[in-house]
């Protein structure tokens, strides 16, 4: 299907990446420039960087090919997925990048090491899990990058896995974050008027929205409703009112608290930046959401009209957006920039992923735990090696995919919700929330997550998303071991700006203000 | 008829995005900036 004119572009694109990679090595001199980009980034930087972390490759395939198959009533992904972006600036961002830049915090594991007074043991649990969920979580992106790029020049599949693999890698480990945030300004650009472009295309090509929702009314009248009546009644119906509760939990704070997002907060320059990013965050994304669902319901109704069939596949659904964009502009050029638009998503949150892996291995694990004597250098040094060393063992795995690919990464993004969002938010808001309470809570989150996962996907499906159940009991670990072991003291409390607010009340939040004085109130009249 | 959706889904959806925005536009009026 390729051309040159598309090969061109491609081939372009990716010198122009590895550019940016090359001319962001320049500016690292230091484990900081390299993890968190000298915590420099502007705000439109900062705001798509968090964008682009959360929408990946498999958020536009997968968008689309959920619209394909639920209509309507799948709709509310569309708000909870742009809201976890707002969510992790507000709720996690405002706290963690103060106290950040106050404390010299590389990484979350940095902060949960500090608050629970756990160097060693929280901070390697936390790693450790979030290293394995990346990991998972960065087989699905390859899977992403092989659709369209098999699809686009016929190549086999695990020379499409090779290419992107080894361009991506090579521009996260000479660049670090100064790279990945750059890149993701252009990747996001790219997304942006590229769906804008396509996504309104798409619909045009299949009769307009209204004909669209006549059509979908006529496959299934709850494809226009808000959502599937409960108990479910098909496969595809299980969008139901409680599914969409645990549905929504699981999108807006799972994915906040996933480390290749969350640390994203600690690299902003400045602290207003909190301001308005996560409107113009949840605006952004959403657009785009909602614009990807669309050409989803557009296919489907092309399907159903017999104007358009979807490739002989499994995963036939997924293949929605890319058949869509076909139908709709016949030209080469576009699916030129087509390629280039999935690909930017893809990248965007594969580079962050890839170097997350890394930070966290050389600073948590290797120099914190294993050999706290390293040097900068020796910490840059690993940190490259267990990049390139992650990306070539899920690009081993993305060639000879595991059978359950797709039951893996929603099971990395449960185990994300169910392992980190209790330790993380008791942690900020809850001075009573113990070092005991957060392991508990972290590993008992974990198990559960692993065992209800199973347990929906092999023994009998559960009536909401699994991880809701695991949330739930990650939350009574934290309360019931917190409350029979001993408080942190007061002082890191105070330190770490630990209590119910988010802006010490009456102060902004920045490093050494008055606010502090009324933290310390507020434990000493609780204490009493 | 709401683009062919019937009248409450379009209300629903429709109120839900608008309410999110105005809560975040509501955070960012409220936000405290260091001087």
């Amino acid at each position: 299907m390729a051309d040159i004119l598309t090969l061109a572009l491609i081939g372009l694109y990716f010198v122009f990446l590895i550019g940016i990679g090359s001319w962001a090595s320049k500016k690292i001199h230091n484990t900081e420039d390299y993890m968190l980009a000298g915590r420099s980034l502007g705000f439109w930087v900062f705001t798509i960087l968090i964008v682009c972390s959360i929408c990946s490759g498999m958020t536009l395939l997968g968008v689309s090919g959920f619209g394909y198959t639920s209509g309507w009533p799948g709709i509310w992904e569309q708000i909870f997925v742009p809201l976890a972006a707002a969510f992790c600036i507000i709720f996690f961002g405002v706290k963690l990048n103060a106290i950040g830049k106050e404390r010299g915090y590389l990484t979350v594991q940095d902060y949960l090491a500090e608050r629970f007074e756990s160097p060693r043991a929280l901070r390697g649990l936390s790693a450790i899990s979030g290293i394995v969920v990346s990991l998972v979580y960065l087989v699905g992106q390859y899977a992403a990058i092989s659709i369209v790029l098999v699809w686009l020049f016929g190549i086999p599949h695990w020379q499409a896995l090779l290419i992107a693999g080894v361009i991506i890698t090579a521009y996260t480990v000479i660049g670090g974050l100064y790279a990945v945030s750059w890149t993701t300004l252009f990747h996001g650009g790219i997304l942006i008027i590229g769906v804008l472009l396509m996504a309104p295309a798409v619909v045009m090509s299949a009769g307009g929205l209204e004909h669209i929702n006549t059509v979908l009314a006529g496959v299934d009248p709850n494809f226009v409703e808000p959502w599937f009546p409960s108990p479910a009644y098909a496969s595809y119906a299980y969008a139901t009112p409680e599914f969409l509760v645990s549905f929504g939990i699981l999108l807006m704070v799972g994915l906040a608290c996933a480390p290749h997002v969350v640390n994203n907060v600690l690299a902003a320059k400045e602290a207003r930046f909190f301001k308005w990013a996560p409107l113009v965050a949840f605006a952004i994304y959403a657009v785009i959401m909602f614009l990807v669902k669309f050409t989803g319901f557009a296919v489907r109704s092309l399907v159903e009209e017999g104007k358009l069939v979807l490739p002989d596949a499994v995963n036939a659904q997924d293949y929605s957006f890319i058949v869509g964009v076909e139908h709709a502009m016949p030209s080469v050029a576009f699916w030129a920039f087509f390629a280039v638009i999935v690909l930017a998503a893809v990248m965007s949150t594969t580079d962050r992923l890839m170097l997350t892996i890394g930070t966290s291995f050389a600073w948590d694990v290797y120099k914190n735990i294993l050999r706290p004597s390293a040097s900068d250098r020796e910490v840059l040094l690993v940190s490259k090696v267990a990049i390139v060393l992650g990306a070539g063992g899920t690009l081993l795995l993305a060639i000879n995919p595991p059978e359950m690919l797709a039951w893996l990464i929603w099971m990395g993004i449960g185990v994300m919700l169910a392992t980190f969002a209790v330790p993380l938010l008791a942690g900020l808001y809850w001075r009573g929330a113990t070092a005991e309470g957060a392991i508990a809570s972290m590993a008992v989150g974990l198990v559960a997550a692993v065992g209800f996962g199973y347990w929906h996907q092999f023994v009998g499906a559960l009536p909401v998303h699994f991880s809701f159940f695991a949330l739930a009991l990650s939350l009574a670990a934290m309360v019931v071991v917190s409350l029979f072991s001993t408080r942190n003291s007061t002082e890191i409390l105070d330190s770490t700006r630990t209590g119910w607010f988010i802006q010490p009340p009456g102060q902004p939040s920045r490093a050494g203000s008055p606010g502090e004085t009324w933290l310390v109130d507020q434990d000493s009249s609780r204490q009493q | 008829m709401f683009f062919g959706l019937p009248f409450h889904t379009g209300l629903i959806v429709g109120g839900a995005v608008a309410l999110v925005v105005v809560l975040l536009a509501l955070w960012g009026l409220r936000f405290k900036e260091a001087p």
